[in-house]
């Protein structure tokens, strides 16, 4: 047989390259032992089960429908307390924080207005439940299943009363940090309700040093002031505020009809037990003035968070380094040599035209969501300057719809409640 | 006439309903949406070795004290090499494990010899706090087998993790939960 020597040295030069190929890769190919080593495996400790993350929902869930019947049905501060004790230890301390239903807030906006975003089922959920929940029970949640409301709940020793005008303008700041919050993630910026969470760290018995001092504030507070975090702070409130306010099912005071006598006005620490109100006859002065208030009022909103949209787009990543690589075309590198950012950029190769206009383009979405923020913002004020000057009648003592947390302190103060209480009991004893 | 024996509602009570009715639309189809969008499988947070610049912010950007980013040896791709440039600090003065010629802070690696003339490396995981500075010299000069990982066994999974806010090269990626580690080699569990 006549070999083809030419084809066989053609084939090996083939060979060769095919190996090489595989061993350029590594500078020193791995070696293969001649004792008898045995390579070690690299360690790969698993993430959280997949299966605990639906346990957790089905747990909320369940938390949630025990505190509305808690709140509702079964009238029972003690059975509230325990299951936000039983919250504070689970998605507290055992899970500890994360992921919470405030910061998926963040995760929904980014979700929704951009597409590409990794939002997991279960945060979806998580986002979800306690607002479809809302609609029907009130806040339940905040009452049961938080865990930064129970840590704040427990806390609360000493209470010292907030007069209501600072209460209600204090709230406002809620819905401001909704909005800062929802304009930062969906500008894929940062996540500042996460980012300046105060409980976390505690949880975690751990945690960067502002955030460590901004949570042991918060929890010094909630030793006078019922809440804080709750009542002023919280952007998931904010969206459970309006949501609860036209709830199917409300917490009572009493459960049977209420006798004024005015005992359950102090028991709430929140503030938000209203007082019965008559009507007064208002000189109702007609004009289109408080109208064009409120259009102007929204007008300045929008274009001063123009401006402040602008000003927060400085607090992106991708508009800082485009910031940061002008600088260094204009004047060069710095005195203190070049920041790995632009270290990182500068190697990629890409044209930074391509990031100015990127950049560019950022900075003009956050001009756009800025505006948004201010029309936000002015229309939530119109609105409760709207909802604080109206005087509806009232004859009974009653927890705010929007306000009212569902903690159930109120219960025990109300004589109807003890009087229902002693019959049950009596009964019992008959029994 | 029978519409007047139907029951009558008070006007608070009809805004109220009206108001739950629009909360639900705008609830049902903001959570469809994001449902619609969203991934089955839950996510955690990983390097992408191939986009790691070895900055050395893992070590002192995670919310916890020492980082849940460690170093981690793919051993499969390792050289086993005498002068190993994650090990040793440039102009050691002998390739022995002696402090004063470790690159390694905390001297987390161990450095064993197998069979001439191939060593061993392992991580101390206890020890290492992630600064990287073993995977620079091994990417640079080595194979790169020393990468950067975030241990599962220590990530907290943040909703937004501060490390990946940090990081200059954007290397922090979400991955599903079921794979969480990218390694050189294959980098087939990417999203």
């Amino acid at each position: 047989m006549k070999i083809n020597y030419k084809r066989l040295f053609i084939a090996s030069i083939f060979l060769c390259l095919a190996l090489g190929a595989v061993f350029a890769e590594y500078k020193f190919p791995p070696p293969e032992f001649e004792s008898n080593y045995s390579l070690p495996v690299m360690q790969r400790p698993p993430a959280r089960a997949e299966i605990l993350a639906y346990l957790d929902i089905f747990i909320l869930l369940a938390v949630i429908l025990l505190s509305a019947w808690a709140s509702l049905k079964k009238r029972s501060r003690n059975i509230i307390m325990l299951l936000s004790l039983f919250s504070l230890l689970y998605f507290g301390f055992y899970k500890e924080g994360c992921i919470c239903p405030i910061g998926a807030v963040q995760d929904a906006a980014l979700a929704l207005s951009s597409p590409g975003y990794y939002m997991p089922f279960t945060a979806v959920l998580i986002f979800i439940i306690p607002l479809a929940a809302s609609l029907f029970a009130g806040r339940a949640y905040c009452g049961g299943a938080c865990p930064h409301g129970a840590l704040q709940d427990l806390l609360l020793i000493k209470e010292l009363k907030i007069p209501r005008w600072l209460d209600r303008s204090l709230s406002l700041f809620a819905y401001i940090y909704l909005g800062l919050a929802v304009l930062f993630a969906v500008t894929g910026s940062t996540f500042l309700i996460c980012k300046y969470d105060p409980f976390v760290p505690f949880f975690r018995l751990t945690g960067p040093f502002s955030m460590l001092v901004t949570g042991g504030i918060f929890l010094v507070l909630s030793l006078f002031i019922g809440r804080p975090y709750c009542r002023f702070i919280c952007p998931y409130g904010a969206l459970l505020k309006p949501l609860s306010l036209v709830s199917r099912n409300k917490v009572t005071v009493t459960p049977d009809k209420c006798i004024v006598c005015r005992l359950c006005e102090d028991s709430c620490p929140f503030g938000a037990i209203n007082k019965p109100e008559k009507p007064e006859k208002r000189n109702i002065k007609k004009g289109a003035l408080p109208a064009i208030l409120f259009i102007s009022g929204l007008l300045a909103g929008v274009i001063l968070g123009n401006y402040t949209g602008a000003f927060c787009s400085a607090y992106n990543k991708e508009v800082g380094l485009a910031v940061e690589i002008h600088a260094y075309y204009e004047e060069g590198p710095g005195p203190g040599g070049i920041s790995d950012e632009v270290k990182v950029y500068l190697d990629s190769g890409e044209s930074p035209e391509l990031l100015f206009t990127r950049a560019e383009a950022l900075k003009n979405k956050f001009k756009k969501g800025g505006s948004l923020l201010g029309l936000w913002i002015m229309f939530v004020l119109g609105l409760q300057l709207l909802y604080a000057s109206r005087k509806p009648k009232r004859e009974i003592y009653e927890p705010d719809g929007a306000r009212c947390l569902s903690c159930g302190r109120c219960f025990m103060d109300c004589p109807v409640e003890r009087q229902e209480q002693l019959k049950r009991d009596g009964q019992r004893n008959v029994k | 006439m029978e519409e007047n024996k139907t029951k009558k509602i008070s006007r608070l009570e009809f805004l109220k309903n009206t108001g739950r009715g629009i909360f639900l639309a705008v609830l049902g189809a903001a959570g469809g949406a994001a449902l619609a969008r969203s991934k089955k499988s839950s996510a955690v947070w990983q390097i992408d070795p191939a986009k790691c610049t070895q900055c050395g912010r893992c070590a002192t950007e995670c919310v916890l004290r020492i980082s849940a980013v460690k170093c981690v040896h793919n051993f499969s791709i390792c050289g086993y090499c005498n002068l190993c440039f994650g090990f040793f600090q440039a102009g050691q003065r002998d390739l022995n494990s002696g402090g004063e010629n470790q690159l390694c802070p905390t001297g987390a690696i161990k450095r064993k010899f197998v069979e001439e003339p191939y060593y061993e490396y392992t991580i101390k995981e206890k020890l290492c706090v992630g600064c990287g500075k073993c995977v620079s010299g091994c990417t640079a000069f080595g194979n790169g087998s020393l990468q950067l990982q975030v241990r599962h066994d220590r990530c907290k999974n943040c909703n937004e993790c501060l490390i990946a806010s940090a990081c200059p090269a954007n290397a922090f990626v979400r991955i599903p939960a079921a794979s969480p580690y990218i390694t050189k080699e294959g980098n087939e569990n990417k999203l």
